[in-house]
């Protein structure tokens, strides 16, 4: 129990009510010349409204806010394997909700044929917040994101103007995509902004850490114990595994040599990003073992082990992995960090109905 | 508990149903310190009337190290500090929350914008404050952190910006006012410093956490405006926070300091020395 901490969450929501009546008009505008704010425009009914309470604003692109209709229609492309060579393979195959949409236990994913990857496929959740992804950053957004797997070769190896054919002949698409987008036109453009419409709804809020910081339950003496470390110096988490989304959405260097990876410096060419790679949440964390970007730990154990011994000293390693000193965890320690991660895990979210295969409950044209 | 209302004084009219909302919500004190942190930009004094002239500032900030622009992320250790610390910086941020221009008659103007600075993301280091009521300044205070009604858990817009300055509530909540860190020497080893400064109990026993805010009378900052727009750029020397009135040695105090006082108390007022205007210039 936090004491205090509903009363602030309160606020916190009457806040961003507020802000959203008060804002553009700003305060101490004083001169009283300027034309009352415009009337804001009428809610479209068909909107999907993503809202966290208690977490930060979701900032949609603009040219992209989510619908009913666009979700429902990301999601099937999402599952349809049409969308690699020789129909083998969905976004699905990598990403399953079962497994907090990583890629079931695997350190590295199969492609369409058969090859295997050099990245260990990371969880979806959360995404709603993220700018960059992919464990370099190297797509700005998740739309422009989910251009890249299906012609990836050592992933899904299709041409999307082929998918787009595939998609077209299929009577049930077209309607879909006027649903979404206006019109039966189907093109790569608006089947990834589906798909990362679908992608923003990915949503986990309601772990026992969230039932616990809404008065709900409460922790073991472990629990609180890890959490108490978790969030204090003691194992100075935090900084990097931020609280309410357990990610800053950063990317830092933790410290893994054997072999030092260039990381975020694939991208940027800029010396100190060497070995940086995105933060990923512990948010269900739980389910997408094995872990880090290249899957070398299995268990997180292993992990909470190698932030203890303080990371390898890699030349741009985060000062909030304690190089030389380490942390001192005892195993008593190390188990009650585990507890609180684990209090992390959210399986109304790994078996959300919404977020499942629309076509194993039959739809057609698979 | 409606003190933070205060803030409100010179909003203007058509915001008087979100006054009334906040004395409302004045016995829920947090509702109510969180409606402060919405009406950033009024002044701490009466603005200007439609008719009065009115001044802008343009607020410029630059890190340095001694008298070299600071360069962070550096492969090597490129600084030295007065206590022989061989260090690199790897981030600063921090927040500024109040401006206040003040008169030789003990009076003021002030802005409570919030302002997010981030040494390595040169789009954080300006702003600029508007309707400032004609007449000269003698000086410039700022408040480099989180202003203590609005340094609690929530008190800050839910933007991800702000959740990333969290200050744990293990450690009393609300945000890092400063948040500065990166790798130093330990003889032959490598170590980490950080300047996190924050809420601290001064003593286990307290129920109160002390809010350690650098509140700095920039020097030589006297202003004077009519109907014109200044820019005054003011610079950090970081190396400056370490040395005056007293040295900080990292080796003392590494990186594990956001539940200690000592180094807090310490920072606030060494920070003080490292603020200068660099220049001053009418647009
Ligand atoms: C062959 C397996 C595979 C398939 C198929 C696949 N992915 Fe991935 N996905 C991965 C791997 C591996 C990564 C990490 C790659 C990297 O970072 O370099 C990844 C990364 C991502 C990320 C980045 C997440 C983050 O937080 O940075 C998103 C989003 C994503 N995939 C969505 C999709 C979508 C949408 C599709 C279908 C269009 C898809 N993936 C198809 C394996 C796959
Ligand atoms: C400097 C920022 C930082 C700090 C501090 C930090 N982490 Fe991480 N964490 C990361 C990054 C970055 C990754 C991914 C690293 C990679 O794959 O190269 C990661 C990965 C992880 C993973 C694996 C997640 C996955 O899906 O693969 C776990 C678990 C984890 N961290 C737990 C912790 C715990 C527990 C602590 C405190 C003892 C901690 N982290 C401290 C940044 C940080």
């Amino acid at each position: 129990m936090i004491p205090g901490w509903s009363r602030s969450r309160l606020a916190t929501t009457i806040g961003s009510l507020t802000l959203a009546f008060t804002l553009g008009s700003g305060c101490g505008g004083g001169k009283g010349t300027e034309p009352p704010p415009p009337p804001p425009p009428p809610p479209n009914p068909d909107q999907v409204k993503l809202l966290v309470p208690g977490f930060p604003a979701i900032v949609q692109p603009s040219d992209n806010l989510a619908t009913h209709q666009g979700v429902a229609l990301g999601r099937r492309l999402f599952y349809d394997p049409r969308l690699s060579l020789n129909n083998s393979q969905s976004c699905g195959s990598c990403h399953a909700p079962a497994f907090a949409f990583s890629d079931h236990g695997r350190r590295f994913s199969l492609g369409a044929e058969g090859q295997v990857g050099d990245r260990n496929s990371p969880a979806l959740v959360n995404l709603a917040w993220s700018g960059n992804v992919f464990w370099n950053g190297r797509a700005e957004h998740i739309e422009a994101q989910a251009l890249q797997p299906v012609e990836n070769p050592i992933e899904m190896m299709e041409q999307w103007p082929r998918v787009v054919a595939k998609l077209a002949a299929d009577p049930a698409y077209p309607p879909l995509f006027r649903a979404a987008f206006g019109d039966d036109e189907v093109t790569a453009d608006r089947a990834v902004k589906a798909i990362a419409q679908f992608e923003r709804t990915l949503l986990s809020y309601n772990s026992k850490y969230d039932r616990i910081l809404r008065g709900e339950e409460s922790f073991t003496p472990g629990e609180e114990r890890g959490y108490n470390m978790f969030f204090t110096e003691k194992a100075d988490c935090f900084h990097c595994h931020v609280d309410y989304l357990f990610t800053d959405y950063g990317f830092h260097d933790v410290g893994l040599d054997n072999p030092p990876e260039r990381g975020r410096a694939e991208v940027t060419n800029r010396p100190e990003d060497i070995g940086r790679h995105k933060v990923p949440t512990l948010r269900n964390v739980v389910f997408s073992a094995p872990y880090m970007h290249d899957g070398r730990f299995a268990t997180l154990r292993d992990v909470i082990d190698h932030y203890n011994r303080g990371g390898a000293g890699t030349p741009n390693q985060s000062p909030f992995v304690h190089f030389g000193r380490g942390l001192n965890l005892t195993d008593q320690d190390k188990q009650d960090l585990l507890d609180f991660i684990l209090t992390l895990t959210d399986s109304s979210f790994v078996t959300n109905p919404a977020f499942q295969d629309p076509f194993v409950d039959g739809l057609p044209s698979r | 508990m409606i003190a933070p209302c205060r803030f409100l004084g010179p909003c203007r009219a058509h915001l008087v149903p979100a006054v009334r909302t906040c004395i409302a919500l004045g016995a829920l004190s947090l509702g109510a310190l969180f409606l402060s942190a919405l009406f950033l930009g009024c002044g701490g004094d009466k603005g200007t009337t439609p008719d009065d002239p009115e001044g802008r500032l343009t607020l410029k900030f630059s890190y340095s190290i001694d008298d070299a622009p600071l360069v962070m992320n550096t492969a090597d250790y490129p600084y030295e500090n007065a206590a022989g610390n061989e260090y690199k910086v790897v981030g600063l941020k921090h927040y500024i929350t109040g401006v206040q221009l003040r008169r030789l008659n003990g009076t003021s103007f002030e802005s409570t914008d919030v302002h997010l600075l981030n040494a390595a993301d040169p789009t954080t280091l300006a702003f600029t404050i508007g309707q400032i009521p004609a007449g000269p300044y003698s000086s410039i205070q700022i408040l480099v952190g989180v202003d203590d009604t609005r340094n609690v858990e929530g008190g800050l817009p839910a933007t991800l910006d702000n959740f990333n300055m969290q200050w744990p509530r293990q450690l009393g909540g609300g945000y890092h006012n400063v948040m500065a860190e990166g790798r130093y020497k330990a003889g032959a080893a490598d170590s980490t410093w950080t300047v996190h400064l924050g809420k601290v109990k001064h003593d286990p026993n307290e129920t109160f956490y002390h809010n350690h805010v650098v509140e700095v009378i920039v020097p030589g900052s006297g202003i004077s405006f009519s109907d014109d727009s200044w820019e005054v750029s003011i610079d950090v020397n970081l190396n400056q926070w370490f040395v005056t009135p007293t040295v900080y040695d990292f080796a003392t105090y590494g990186s594990f300091i956001m539940d200690q006082h000592e180094p807090q108390e310490i920072l606030i007022a060494n920070a003080r020395d490292a603020f200068t205007v660099k220049s001053k210039v009418r647009l």
